[in-house]
């Protein structure tokens, strides 16, 4: 089997085309079978991800997967306080059609104080069926890579005291100098948090 | 054989068969060969076979097989010639049907008498599609769709008998027929009575509870599926409504469609005028522009010019004037002119002239252009106001489009009148004694999702009041009266369900949940009978609520404008419960502003009747009241106090507070614990006096209270008692003990029902329960420690437990 | 002279099949399409009061309670066994069907032998001929 890549990305370039033709009805069908097989099982497709500033985190800036995020709300921001929230929220906010919290991201990763402040951009995040306002300073630009080539957090050097132990969960790693976080496990995490709030 | 008879008037006696009729009743005698007859012979006399001659089986089958194919073949051409004058004609004639109902009918005695059980099956669905048409059951287009279908296969079955001399394919054209009727929504199983009449709905009704109850009379066990409550209202399939409110939305609706031509209308003409307007303006910027260039024009070439002496001078004054502004310019141009005029009139030219003129021109145009200007402006202004009446009017319209919706939505009370006095009927007391029930207010409308949602409800409480034959000793005057009184102010419904006499416990606890699902609430009071009567308060519909826009510190929130009873300044008035809403929220005292201006004080409605305790609020501002839809918030983000946020129309939050939970959770919490993060709050004005702990005992049992008596006394604590719920209840809130023990079997309210309605006094959070009863399973301690007891301990208890007990909660 | 059945029903191979199975047994059967015919042929010469009348419910223009009320106005017919036969079975039926004069009911569909078995027990067992 070749080392071609996945078939979407690959452009039909002269000498690949001459490459299918040249094989024979059954090694195109086992070509085309393995393929298949290995779309569906390979983890390591290459993601958009948007970086973003999150101040008080060794690292400083962090990457949000793409398809994990609906929006990003500019300024100005108008947050409610809602009582009995951890003190790394904001608040809540109107998003469309439903109420959302707000939490500060840099603050959740390090389980600080959340700043009031003016600027910064609210990142709509959503896991299934859950929606969370993600506030950071300000957002970068959008890069494409793959999770391979992220580096493990035991890896890098420990200016990451500032994180404290549950958040370490939230990193899958490191890539180009900024944590790269699962948004799944921040917004699970956020929420059970503010269910086991209320239950006194 | 032939069935010579004609097809359309089968059903008809023709006038022969009425001759035929009389002559039979004529008849006299038989058994004469003489008899005559004056009719004709018989033209379809059958010539049956009389004789016994023993025919092979065979031979019987396949003659009975001719017999019925023949037979078959005729009745499903009737269904299918039935069938084709159903899909010809213009309108639907139901004689067709019927003629499809007896041929099915036919055809399925018929094939069952041969065996051609799947024939039979079919035209057996034929006569119930048919007949559920005639009925009104189904819809004649569907109706006969299924109908053809059926026929298809009937048709095909034919084929194959005579073909294969079997019925082939049987089981997939049942199959096949199956997934039809499914698809169409045919229920061939479903009983065929006839509905109950209801001229008021419009679409097709799926369930009604007078059916229930007209065919319950009729003794025939007709099942209809309930409707279920469900949260979301868009779920189910159908709704019944009244025809003359929709009709009157449909109205209102279309009144509103016509608004909108004459809007887009005058939204046209603001802009026509607006652009007017625009050009007007850039013209009159296009002529100021000239201005400079015109008036500068002017001087150069005069001083060109000029060569005469004479002009020399005023060209020099005219050089000086040019350092200066333009409008002594103007004024020195105008002079040289009029100078130049009547000095002299032959060195008048003509470029003066034309820059006169220009002059004039310009002057002019400018004059114009400001007058337009203005005149567009004033038309900008009258179009713009002609827009506001529309828009005004578009307003009012959606405003009554938005109520009749609502209205569509209300139903009164009256349809739940009969269910209750059924229940009541066959309650256990009723059949002991006599009740009377009585209902006022059933005019009263709620929205029908309430009022079916809230039909179990009353009808369990109703059940478990007169679930007891316990008689009053001698003091029952007349019969026992039940009433039931409904009262509609603004969006709230208070329905007062009374007795004449002592009920059986347990009524608040068994409908607790289900009303707190309508954000009701449940409770009860003594009334002039001498008996109990039970309140429920709940919204009319889920439209919009009536709030009050607060500020506490930076935050702005929303109250229900029901749970505010009016609205005070701090100095003036004295409080039994007080707080700043600030320290019930958590938030700390930095945003709160200063103590020295004066603060509104909120002073909350009892939401349960005989409340004597004031409890007071403050706030910092009290910004305004509005209308606001509240929506719940999700589950992770509910707390305590807060029953949901609405958003305003800066896209701003307001949470929405109730005042009296609030109250209730910063009691409970502030004994021992910081609420919401925040500072403790101050405790409330406490009425103990040092020394003596009372102590209120509740059980309808006299030996128990006679002995916990004696061992409460005998540890020095001062004791209350109570023989019921509603003794209970009144020594709570009249002598508010310190700790409280209590039964759970009790009449007119018991143990659960105490619970729940404690929960609505906030002055009575800081009383110490302790439930003490024979009960011992984790379902009742689960249920009791749910509604917010604190302690729970089962008969029987020794002395030492209970003391034990009460010193401990008394130490928290 | 064997017993004569009167077979009144709308369906030609209802009344082919009793008229098949009864009359192996030994009876004589007429069949009708419906009351109007019978009673047409009742007013013919050569016809004979019936010892049985098997009755369908369900027929057109006269349903089978009429014809058997009719049939009993006359007194020829005070001896004559009717037997309704019909789809419906209710106790609504069966009484309507008394109160018409009728003796039996049965129901279809039906056994053949139960035809047989419930006309001999009101008519006997005709002697073979």
């Amino acid at each position: 089997m070749s080392e071609h890549p996945v078939l979407p990305s690959v452009l039909l370039s002269g000498s690949h085309a001459q490459f299918l033709e040249e094989l024979t009805d059954k090694e195109f069908w086992n070509y085309a079978t393995e393929l298949a097989y290995a779309v569906s099982a390979s983890p390591s497709r290459p993601e958009e991800y948007l970086e973003c500033n999150c101040e008080a985190i060794g690292h400083r800036r962090g990457w949000l997967a793409l398809v994990d995020l609906r929006e990003v709300v500019s300024p100005p921001h108008q947050f409610t306080r809602l009582p009995g929230s951890p003190t790394w929220m904001h608040g809540i906010m109107a998003w469309r059609d439903e109420i959302i919290p707000v939490v500060d991201l840099g603050a959740y990763l390090t389980n600080n104080i959340a700043q009031p402040r003016a600027d910064g951009m609210v990142l709509v995040a959503h896991y299934k069926d859950l929606i969370v306002g993600l506030f950071v300073g300000g957002v970068g630009s959008m890069t494409t890579f793959e999770l391979e080539h992220m580096v493990p957090l035991e890896h890098t050097p420990a200016n990451d005291a500032a994180l404290c132990t549950r958040t370490t969960k939230a990193i899958k790693g490191v890539y180009a100098d900024a944590l790269v976080l699962d948004i799944p496990v921040i917004l699970a995490d956020i929420v059970e948090h503010l269910r086991m709030t209320v239950s006194l | 054989m032939n069935d010579a008879l004609p097809p359309s008037d089968e059903n008809e006696l023709s006038a022969e068969d009425l001759e035929v009729l009389r002559a039979f009743d004529a008849m006299e005698n038989w058994n004469s060969s003489l008899s005559t007859s004056t009719l004709p012979p018989s033209p379809g006399a059958q010539e049956s076979s009389t004789h016994t001659k023993p025919l092979a089986l065979d031979d019987i089958v396949d003659e009975m097989m001719m017999v019925f194919v023949t037979e078959a073949d005729e009745d499903i051409s009737k269904m299918r010639r039935a069938l084709n004058q159903l899909e010809q004609e213009e309108q639907i004639n139901p004689a067709r049907f019927v003629a499809l109902q007896r041929a099915g009918h036919k055809l399925r005695g018929t094939a069952g008498a041969v065996d051609c059980h799947t024939i039979a099956t079919i035209a057996h669905h034929v006569e119930v599609i048919a007949e559920q048409v005639t009925l009104g059951l189904l819809f004649p287009l569907i109706g006969s769709n299924a109908l053809s279908q059926a026929v298809s296969a009937l048709e095909l079955l034919e084929k194959n008998l005579i073909t294969y001399g079997s019925e082939q394919e049987g089981e997939a054209l049942l199959a096949a027929l199956a997934t039809v009727y499914q698809t169409l929504n045919i229920d061939l199983q479903q009983p065929l009575a006839r509905p109950a009449e209801q001229t008021t709905s419009v679409t097709h009704p799926l369930e009604i509870e007078l059916v229930e109850e007209t065919s319950e009379e009729a003794g025939v066990s007709v099942h209809i599926p309930a409707r279920q409550f469900q949260d979301s209202p868009s779920s189910k399939p159908f709704i019944r409504i009244d025809s003359r409110r929709f009709e009157q939305l449909v109205k209102h609706s279309e009144h509103l469609a016509e608004l909108r031509a004459p809007l887009d209308n005058a939204q046209a003409q603001v802009e026509t005028a607006l652009q007017d307007l625009h050009t007007a303006q850039a013209r009159l910027q296009e002529l100021e522009s000239f201005l400079p260039t015109l008036l500068a024009s002017s001087i150069p070439p005069s001083y060109k010019r000029n060569g005469h002496t004479s002009s020399s001078l005023i060209a020099r004054i005219l050089n000086d004037a040019n350092q200066r502004s333009s409008s002594t310019l103007q004024r020195r141009i105008k002079a040289r002119t009029s100078l130049a005029r009547t000095s002299d009139p032959s060195t008048w030219d003509e470029l003066q002239m034309e820059r006169y003129t220009e002059k004039d021109t310009l002057i002019r145009s400018l004059r114009e252009a400001i007058a337009d200007v203005t005149v567009c402006a004033s038309r900008v202004r009258i179009a713009y106001g002609q827009l506001e009446l529309l828009l005004q009017d578009y307003i009012t319209q959606v405003a009554s489009v938005r109520s009749d919706t609502l209205l569509l939505r209300l139903a009164p009370l009256s349809t739940l009148v009969p269910r209750l006095q059924r229940a009541i009927k066959m309650s256990t007391l009723a059949q002991a004694q006599e009740v009377q029930f009585e209902v006022r207010g059933e005019t009263t409308e709620i929205d029908e999702e309430i009022l079916e949602a809230l039909a179990e409800p009353l009808l369990q409480l109703l059940r478990t009041c007169a679930s007891d034959t316990h008689t009053e000793d001698g003091d029952s005057q007349g019969p026992y009266r039940v009433w039931l009184h409904a009262q509609g102010l603004g969006n709230e419904i208070i329905i007062e369900i009374g007795f004449s006499m002592t009920v059986h416990g347990g009524a608040i606890n068994a409908i607790r949940d289900p009303v707190q699902r309508l954000n009701g609430t449940i409770f009860s009071q003594r009334n002039t009978a001498g008996g109990v009567s039970f309140y429920l308060r709940f919204p009319r519909s889920h439209s919009a609520a009536q709030c009050l826009l607060i500020r506490a510190g930076n935050q702005h929130l929303i109250v229900p404008a029901v749970q505010v009873q009016r609205i005070s300044e701090k100095q003036r008035e004295k409080f039994d419960i007080f707080y700043h809403l600030g320290e019930l929220l958590g938030f700390s005292a930095e945003d709160a502003t200063a103590d020295s201006r004066v603060q509104p004080v909120l002073i909350v409605a009892p939401g349960a009747g005989a409340s004597r305790t004031t409890i007071g609020i403050a706030v910092d501002e009290i910004i305004n009241e509005l209308e606001l839809i509240v929506r719940p918030l999700q589950p992770y983000l509910q707390r305590p106090g807060i029953v949901g946020a609405a958003v305003d129309g800066d896209e701003r939050v307001l949470l929405m507070l109730d005042l009296p939970e609030l109250v209730r959770y910063a009691t409970k919490a502030g004994a021992h614990r910081q609420m919401f993060g925040g500072k403790t709050p101050a405790p409330a004005a406490s009425d103990k006096q040092p020394g003596a702990v009372k102590i209120l005992i509740a059980d309808d049992s006299v030996y128990m209270r006679q002995s916990l008596l004696q061992t409460l006394q005998h540890a020095h604590y001062t004791v209350m008692e109570a023989r019921d719920g509603m003794e209970a209840l009144e020594q709570l809130l009249e002598n508010k003990p310190d700790a409280f023990l209590l039964d759970v079997e009790m009449p007119n309210l018991n143990g659960y029902d105490l619970l729940s309605i404690m929960q609505l006094y906030p002055e009575l959070a800081s009383v110490r329960i302790i439930m003490l009863t024979s009960r011992s399973s984790e379902k009742h301690k689960q249920r009791a420690r749910e509604l917010g007891a604190h302690a729970y301990l089962t008969k029987p208890c020794d002395p030492e437990t209970l003391l034990q007990t009460i010193r401990d909660q008394l130490a928290l | 002279m064997s017993k004569l059945i009167m077979v009144i029903d709308d369906s030609a191979t209802v009344r082919k099949i009793i008229e098949t199975c009864l009359g192996r047994e030994g009876f004589e059967v007429r069949g009708f399409p419906d009351g109007v015919e019978a009673m047409r042929w009742l007013t013919e010469p050569g016809s004979r009061i019936p010892d049985l009348v098997i009755l369908d419910i369900g027929l057109p223009k006269m349903d089978g309670y009429e014809v058997a009320r009719r049939l009993k106005t006359k007194p020829q017919f005070a001896n004559t066994v009717i037997i309704m036969l019909s789809r419906r079975d209710g106790v609504i039926d069966r009484l309507k069907g008394r109160l018409a004069g009728a003796k039996d009911y049965i129901t279809k569909p039906f056994k053949t032998q139960e035809i047989i078995n419930v006309i001999e027990s009101y008519l006997g067992i005709p002697a073979s001929g």
